[in-house]
């Protein structure tokens, strides 16, 4: 469409809304005079804008939230359902969130009348709308009620309450066969003996015969369940007893029992209570959609038989449809695949129960029954004999030959190479201990030769602590030693006796749980690398356990714990916002949740197995406890076990936070410290109440520090004082070691003649030197910034590196240096005098002068050396100020910071604000951009000739490309394969590239005898 | 140190739009967070049968993306058009797995007819809108940045104003031409 089409659309449009509607045919005619596809156009804008109504109104983030809430709602779903929590359901209190599916919520609640402990299911409102069906299920669901069996789970009530259907039954503190399976599973993973690999058939026995006299209880009672899965089989913790759950339940879905008058595959797909569940379980005569009798739980049950022996389903499949083929025509192979011990007996029963035609099959649970426990008597039988012929050689039997079933066993440094030569992937360090104690001899000099390799790499730094904070009493060393060197870790927290580090390594976005020994190096993985993100690391009170959040898509914000040597995680507590910490007898704990809707977040206490949760104290915005996404947010509980102290927002239009003192008995709230920080990330209490240790950042441009704040005069000092990013703060029991990953830029000065990479030689060896920007002065000095004098001050060196000159001192921060073009100043942004404003010393480093008042970025120089050019903030405009002082004159009125004048002296490169991958070139006389090029949101220079814009290309490596004015493809200018670049610059001849070079890595370090320098 | 360096979201917002993938990364994980957590909130009210706080809800979906609260030094308008474009970026294409995601069908999901997935209310599709919006933008690329600023990136009249340096009166004026053009473009493809 040509514009000027498009304006007389727009503007008829307008026209046209501004009339009344019987007004408009009229005025369109006319309007249009002939042009009857204009017409068209601007009759079918009308009437969209008529009909839109509320589309595209709401924020997309909403729609596609809303997205993700029906794709959850439509599968079976695992989520949070928290909500209810403390609130009742008819006459039970809920106590906490047992879990969810296809059939509903589960809680566990507190019967008020009776005192004891129920589970209520409510069910999903999709299944009880209908009231036939509900009708039936009821019928149903008494007839169960009324089956009185050790082996079913006892219903309490079925009852309706806020027009919801909910069933109460006894509470069973125990887990479903299906986590029993997952788990044993889970234990053997990467053992390559599957014999190992599932239950032991001692185990499976006992379940199915409990579950069979199940079945033929009720069936007796004329009771089909119709949903035999390990889902429905829970094991009591307790006692291993059996309780068969949702009798009848099934009814609910099953909407072919009603319908059976054409039945077809197709109606089974579409129904919407097979939504919710697995075909993977249903007879040959229920997925055809025909009538089922008790014979169906058999063949169900046979299906679960043959899962616990072979560790998988014998007709699971990805999807229904290929699952529902194999069921009707598929002879599942044989259990001996799977499990060579299995006894043909077992084969047998199993194959009988599986038997496509129902009138083959067992006919009743009883003859079942009968088999099962035939077989387990036999095999005890066996057994006895066997022990009584064997005695003594148990031992040896026990001792597994497999040499595949090598650890994990990998330190930080070496991680791939040394070990995985001869490792198989494991999730669990129990294989560790075991193998070690099998094989002794070679695992331990496996485990020798690690240490001894990576010995060299362990090292140890001193720092002075706060140098330059005058309250520094002691100037005793406190020591920082490395724990990881890869440079990939996301997070840490130290074991209370301090002997293990768990700490997250993320690689190229997996990231997986690694538990470090810290004395001998070894390193175990816990969890294995995966597209989860792992946060809020920390030890139970006794070490036995680690607590973690992990996040992933179908389980947000939930907290795990696992055994510190690996196992299976036990899920605790969904939608928290924090790092948990303990009471001082590792009984309770304590986190955040916040809950945006209300716009409240509150501390909560539980159990440390995640029940019992109680809120503490709430907050309400702009005041708040500490919620951000992806930040640790910890709490901490003090050690008398009186408070908690808490990170928290205290809002305002100058946000700041600050440490919120929580009483634990009764909630009451009060300012820990005076002092405020921009950002707090977490705190950890010293363990004689004297102070805590805090890692927070004091502005928005400081980096996240570790702190001391005295209890209870909340004086605060830094621990750290250094230009490092610091990520949370785990304190050893007896706080003599403080564990941190910390994040480390490491830049030096670079020079890169003829431009060619190749030649490149590093001419600094700081850490810090030029990472904000480096400037070249006519005789080809390098002048960056370094904070190799703890502040951030000017430096200035000669092209190879010697007569390196510090040009500020005692002057507060100074950076990004740009020098004058005849070679006579630097200007610099400095906050010696307050806010960062712009300043100019000789190029010797004598006579400072202040250029500004308000506060300026990026200052940059005219080509007739007359001007400095810089950004003001916050607004980011462009103004200009003479370079001996004075009156500063705007440039622009918009959004354009970091200029770069061309060297022609006429041209102004700027970021431009509209498009954020793009360039503006701006007169320097101001006014609006001339021309936009595409370099990506860097800021630039120009390069020499001034025919092009230089930046930095990405990171990791960067490299330097250069984009044409006159708009030709850009190019790289450099070839490096490795490395960051931060800043750059050229020569005033462009024969010599000056670079600002390095790396930025995150590592777990420890720091000990902290606690001195305060 | 002077020279400002904002942390999280802020940070990452202009980490990426210093091309670095990571950061883009990482504000995938955290908008997709921010999704489910909100995602999490519709079932549980609308299962209690309470009247949903949307507007506040989402509000605070966004606060906690594009962390205004500390970008009060910064270049508000530089900042609303950035987040406006990075939103639009993630959510499509967090659409576009979840659509490709039910077609791939879950472990245990049957092959549902997409009708049923789809909630009464009709939503917006996200995908086919975010193809309208480039065609719109060939035409007004003006109008295509203000339903970019504020459908995707949940900003409000004054806000989208303050971003692209126009008056609110032209952002209403362009919005009501914009919402007509692409609902129209979306009706003709359904």
């Amino acid at each position: 469409m040509k514009p000027e089409q498009w304006q007389k659309i727009d503007k008829l449009f307008h026209s046209l809304l501004a009339l009344e509607p019987d007004k408009r045919a009229a005025f369109l005619a006319e309007a249009c005079a002939g042009d009857e596809s204009l017409r068209e156009q601007i009759e079918a804008l009308i009437t969209a804008h008529d009909q839109a109504g509320g589309f595209i109104e709401r924020p997309a983030l909403e729609v596609e939230a809303r997205g993700v809430a029906a794709d959850f709602e439509t599968t079976e779903s695992q989520l949070p359902i928290s909500e209810l929590s403390g609130e009742s359901i008819s006459h039970y209190r809920v106590i906490v969130p047992l879990g969810s599916g296809g059939m509903g919520q589960v809680y566990l609640a507190q019967d008020i009348t009776l005192g004891r402990k129920v589970a209520v299911k409510v069910l999903p409102t999709d299944f009880t709308r209908d009231k036939d069906r509900v009708r039936r299920f009821q019928q149903e669901a008494r007839a169960a009620s009324a089956l009185n069996h050790p082996n079913i789970i006892t219903i309490h009530e079925i009852g309706q309450f806020d027009g919801r259907h909910f069933i109460a039954t006894e509470f069973i503190d125990g887990e479903t066969l299906r986590q029993r399976i997952a788990e044993s599973q889970a234990r053997v993973a990467g053992d390559k003996d599957t014999s190992h690999k599932t239950l032991k058939v001692h185990d499976i026995l006992n379940i199915a015969i409990q579950t069979a006299d199940a079945l033929a209880a009720a069936h007796e009672a004329g009771v089909v369940h119709r949903d035999i899965k390990p889902e429905n089989i829970m094991v009591r913790h307790r006692d291993g007893y059996v309780k068969v759950l949702d009798f009848g339940l099934a009814k609910l879905t099953d909407t072919a029992s009603v319908d059976a008058e054409a039945p077809t595959r197709n109606q089974i797909q579409t129904s919407a209570g097979m939504v919710m569940g697995t075909v993977n379980y249903m007879s040959p005569e229920q997925v055809r959609g025909e009538q089922v009798d008790s014979r169906t739980d058999l063949w169900s049950l046979g299906v679960v038989l043959y899962e616990m022996v072979a560790g998988c389903s014998p007709f699971g499949r990805s999807t229904s449809s290929e699952a529902i083929a194999l069921i009707l025509e598929r002879e599942p192979p044989p259990l001996v695949r799977y499990a060579r011990e299995v006894p043909a007996e077992l084969e047998r029963i199993v194959g009988k129960a599986l038997t496509k035609e129902k009138e083959e099959r067992y006919q009743t649970a009883k003859d079942l029954l009968i088999d099962l426990r035939r077989l387990q008597h036999r095999l005890e039988a066996d057994a006895e004999m066997e022990r009584a012929a064997a005695v003594g050689a148990a031992s040896e039997r026990n001792v597994r030959t497999d040499p595949a079933s090598t650890p994990v066993v990998s330190t930080s440094e070496t991680e791939a190479q040394t070990v995985t030569a001869t490792a198989h992937p494991t999730s669990s360090a129990e294989f560790l201990i075991g193998d070690v104690k099998r094989h002794k001899g070679w695992s331990l000099l496996v485990l020798g030769a690690l240490v001894a390799s990576v010995f060299g790499i362990i090292f140890s730094v001193y720092r002075f602590a706060g140098q330059r904070q005058s309250s520094v009493q002691s100037q005793e060393e406190m020591k920082v030693s490395r724990l990881t060197s890869n440079g990939k870790a996301a997070e840490a927290a130290i074991s209370p006796d301090g002997k293990y580090v768990v700490h997250v390594l993320d690689d190229g976005g997996k990231q997986s749980l690694w538990l470090r020994q810290v004395e001998t190096t070894s390193n175990v993985q816990i969890l294995p690398p995966a597209a989860v993100s792992y946060l809020n690391l920390t030890f139970s009170r006794d070490g036995n356990y680690i607590y973690y959040e992990a996040w992933d898509k179908k389980n947000p914000y939930t907290l795990y714990k696992i055994p510190v040597l690996g196992g299976a995680p036990r899920k605790l507590v969904e939608d928290l916002d924090s790092t948990v910490t303990f009471s001082p007898d590792g009984k309770l704990m304590a986190f955040i949740r916040g809950d945006p809707p209300s716009s409240e977040n509150a501390l909560l206490v539980a159990n440390a197995d995640g029940t019992g949760e109680k809120t503490l104290a709430v907050r309400r915005e702009p005041a708040s406890f500490d919620n951000w996404p992806n930040a640790r947010n910890a709490p901490a509980w003090s050690p008398d076990g009186r408070s908690i102290a808490a990170p928290s927002g205290v809002g305002g239009d100058s946000p700041s936070e600050s440490i919120i003192e929580v009483r634990v008995d009764n909630g009451a709230m009060k300012q820990l410290t005076t002092r405020t920080w921009w950002r707090i990330d977490s705190v950890e209490w010293i363990r004689d109440g004297s102070g805590l240790v805090v890692n927070a950042s004091e502005r928005s441009s400081s980096p996240f520090q570790i702190w001391h704040v005295s209890y209870p005069s909340g004086q605060a000092h830094k621990i750290t004082n250094d230009a490092n990013d610091y990520r949370g703060v785990s304190l050893t029991a007896d706080s003599k070691i403080l564990a941190t990953v910390e994040s480390e830029v490491s830049s030096s000065i670079w020079v890169v003649p003829q431009n060619d990479s190749h030649l490149a030689k590093q001419i600094t060896s700081g850490s810090s030197d030029g990472q904000d920007w480096v400037s070249v002065t006519p005789d080809g000095r390098i002048v960056y910034s370094s904070r190799a004098s703890g502040n951030y001050d000017l430096w200035i060196t000669d092209a190879d590196g010697s007569s390196q000159k510090q040009l500020t001192a005692h002057a507060g921060n100074n950076d990004h240096p740009a020098v004058t073009r005849d070679g006579r100043y630097v200007v610099f942004i400095s906050d010696r005098a307050g806010g960062p404003n712009l300043w100019r010393i000789s190029i010797d480093g004598s006579n400072p002068k202040e250029l500004t008042q308000g506060e300026a970025w990026y200052p940059d120089c005219s080509s007739d050396s007359q001007w400095v050019v810089y950004t003001s903030r916050p607004e980011g405009h462009l103004w200009k100020v003479p370079i001996d002082g004075g009156e500063p004159v705007r440039v622009t009125d918009y959004y354009v910071p970091g200029a770069a004048v061309s060297p022609d002296g006429k041209w102004i490169a700027s970021l431009w604000h509209v498009d954020p991958s793009k360039i503006a070139i701006i007169p320097f006389e101001g006014g609006q951009p001339i021309k936009l090029l595409d370099t990506g949101w860097n800021r630039v220079h120009w390069t020499p000739d001034g025919r092009a814009l230089a930046y930095v290309d990405r990171r990791d490596p960067s490299n330097i490309s250069s984009q044409p004015v006159d708009g030709n493809p850009s190019r790289k200018l450099t070839d490096f394969k490795s490395d960051r670049i931060f800043s750059f610059a050229w020569s005033r001849d462009g024969k010599q590239l000056a670079l600002a070079r390095g790396t930025l890595t995150n590592d777990v370090i420890l720091i000990s005898s902290f606690e001195s320098s305060h | 140190m002077t020279t400002p360096s904002a942390h999280e979201v802020t940070q990452l917002l202009l980490d990426w739009s210093h091309g670095n993938q990571a950061a883009l990364d990482r504000l995938i994980h955290l908008v997709d967070k921010e999704l489910h957590r909100l995602a999490h909130h519709y079932m549980r009210r609308e299962n209690r049968g309470h009247t949903l706080q949307t507007t506040a809800l989402v509000n605070e979906a966004y606060v906690r993306l594009i962390d205004q609260r500390h970008v009060h030094w910064k270049n508000r308008a530089h900042f609303f058009a950035l987040a406006g474009q990075l939103m639009r970026r993630i959510l499509v294409d967090h659409a576009r797995g979840r659509q490709s995601a039910k077609r791939g069908g879950g472990a245990q999901r049957i092959s549902l007819d997409e009708a049923m997935v789809i909630s009464n209310e009709r939503e917006v599709d996200l995908i086919a809108l975010d193809e309208a919006l480039d065609k719109l933008a060939a035409i007004d690329a003006r109008k295509s940045k203000i339903v970019e600023a504020r459908f995707f990136g949940g900003l409000s009249v004054e806000e989208t104003a303050e971003a692209l340096h126009i008056s609110p009166v032209t952002v209403m004026r362009d919005w009501s031409l914009a919402k007509a053009w692409l609902y129209d473009a979306l009706s003709k493809r359904a």
